[in-house]
């Protein structure tokens, strides 16, 4: 059938518990998605992946149907995760929390260049550096 | 439901959507959500809090400092305006459904979800279908318009013949079933779709009366030995124009074929490419941006 999207809906729910709490309930009521129906499908899809944080798109068409897909765990998580620490800095421009190499900049952006909006490997890179620098990782070397 | 809930939200670009979600979900200590609309590109990420965040004033400070310290990456993050509003708490689980009240398509169609207590009409047939994953709820204009045509082409007493080409919800083929047609065929490309049309085929008592299946229309044989009485095409109009010698070899003699996923700038373009097969435009119809036909042949 004719599908033409009015908007994508991006949301990070933990793996099997959406529900319509904030913030998927407001997210996805104020365009007409059925929340229950989306609930249902990505805890179905998602049950095997407990204790992880699923990015997922949801895109809703003008009749507000909807398709998603679910994406590769966050750049925050990946950063966290390469830099050894458990959270970012709450003052990211005073106070420094961690750091990673340019190089593990880059395995982040191979994992997750499918998934950005970014047009090229250069343009994720920049997103992926922002995403360090905002938490207060430094990118060395 | 009573008191409200807080929304904060930041107007930045599709490029810097992630890292300007992340950067407010990490100052607010919740998950951000973003969404981006797809003809302006207009794109916004939002948190939701249960009550006035406790500091908001440097919160808002540190998100200052968090868009300048992207922007000095070389980040594209837009205007990074925000606003805050509080919004009527509701039950999320529900009050979606006030976008979906019943339809009718004439005196002989109610389409209505089913949660709705709507009593059809004396002799109106009802479809009940719920919105989800797979496209179609008669409220899209194309689907509309292919209803409507279902029910003017029917002839009570006749036999007439039926197959829905991407049938997305299953919802022509439903309705054709209920109004008479028979044998009902629909297929779909996408699995998924194929499997909602199963689920909705039976919920409204009619899997029996359709024969559904995941067919690909590029890839029909150029020739089919079934035809049928009326064919409904709701695709795209490159798709309609690429496939129409395997779409019109469905269709039998003095049948009808109905279009429709066509914008109305490509409606002419369409319409040559199926009256330079042999078809006749009978009748047509435009609402918002789509442009949909039935054709005749013979």
């Amino acid at each position: 059938m004719a599908k033409k999207a009015v908007g994508q809906i991006k949301l990070q729910i933990p793996a099997g518990q959406a529900n319509p709490a904030p913030p998927v309930g407001p997210a996805l009521g104020q365009h007409g998605v059925n929340i229950m129906a989306f609930c249902k499908e990505f805890n179905a899809v998602t049950k095997n992946d407990a204790g992880l944080v699923i990015p997922v798109v949801i895109t809703v068409y003008q009749d507000k149907s909807f398709t998603f897909i679910t994406k590769s765990p966050p750049a925050s998580i990946l950063l966290k995760k390469a830099a050894g620490i458990t959270a970012g800095s709450a003052t990211p421009n005073k106070d420094k929390v961690g750091k990673v190499t340019r190089k593990q900049v880059l395995d982040i952006v191979k994992l997750k260049l499918k998934d950005m909006n970014a047009t090229n490997e250069e343009a994720a890179f920049r997103v992926i550096s922002g995403t360090a620098r905002s938490m207060g990782i430094e990118v060395v070397g | 439901m009573s008191a409200a809930i807080w929304k904060i939200s930041v107007a930045t670009t599709s490029e810097a959507e992630e890292v300007v979600s992340e950067l407010l979900g990490r100052i607010f200590a919740t998950t951000a959500s973003g969404y981006i609309n797809s003809k302006t590109g207009a794109t916004r990420v939002s948190v939701y809090s249960p009550k006035q965040p406790a500091g908001l004033k440097s919160k808002l400070a540190s998100l200052r400092d968090g868009l300048s310290e992207l922007r000095s990456c070389g980040l594209n993050v837009g205007s990074g305006r925000f606003s805050i509003r509080q919004m009527q708490r509701e039950n999320w689980a529900e009050s979606w459904k006030r976008h979906f009240p019943p339809l009718e398509f004439g005196k002989a169609l109610l389409v209505k979800p089913s949660w709705s207590r709507r009593k059809p009409r004396q002799g109106q047939s009802v479809i009940v279908l719920d919105p989800g994953l797979s496209f179609g709820t008669g409220k899209h204009p194309t689907t509309e318009f292919c209803l409507r045509q279902i029910v003017a082409n029917r002839k009570p007493g006749t036999e007439q013949s039926f197959l829905d080409i991407g049938t997305g919800s299953g919802i022509l083929a439903i309705a054709a079933v209920k109004l008479g047609y028979a044998p009902v065929h629909a297929f779909d490309f996408d699995p998924a779709a194929v499997r909602i049309a199963r689920q909705n085929t039976a919920t409204n008592r009619v899997a029996r009366k359709v024969k559904l299946y995941r067919d690909d229309v590029t890839a029909l044989p150029m020739r089919s030995g079934k035809k049928y009485s009326l064919v409904c095409a709701n695709l795209l109009a490159n798709l309609l124009m690429a496939e129409r010698k395997r779409i019109i070899a469905r269709l039998a003699p003095g049948g009808k074929l109905v279009i429709a996923g066509i914008l109305k700038t490509e409606f002419a373009a369409v319409q040559k490419s199926f009256e330079e097969c042999g078809l006749r435009l009978i009748a047509s119809s435009g609402k918002r941006e789509w442009r949909s036909g039935t054709f005749s042949r013979g």
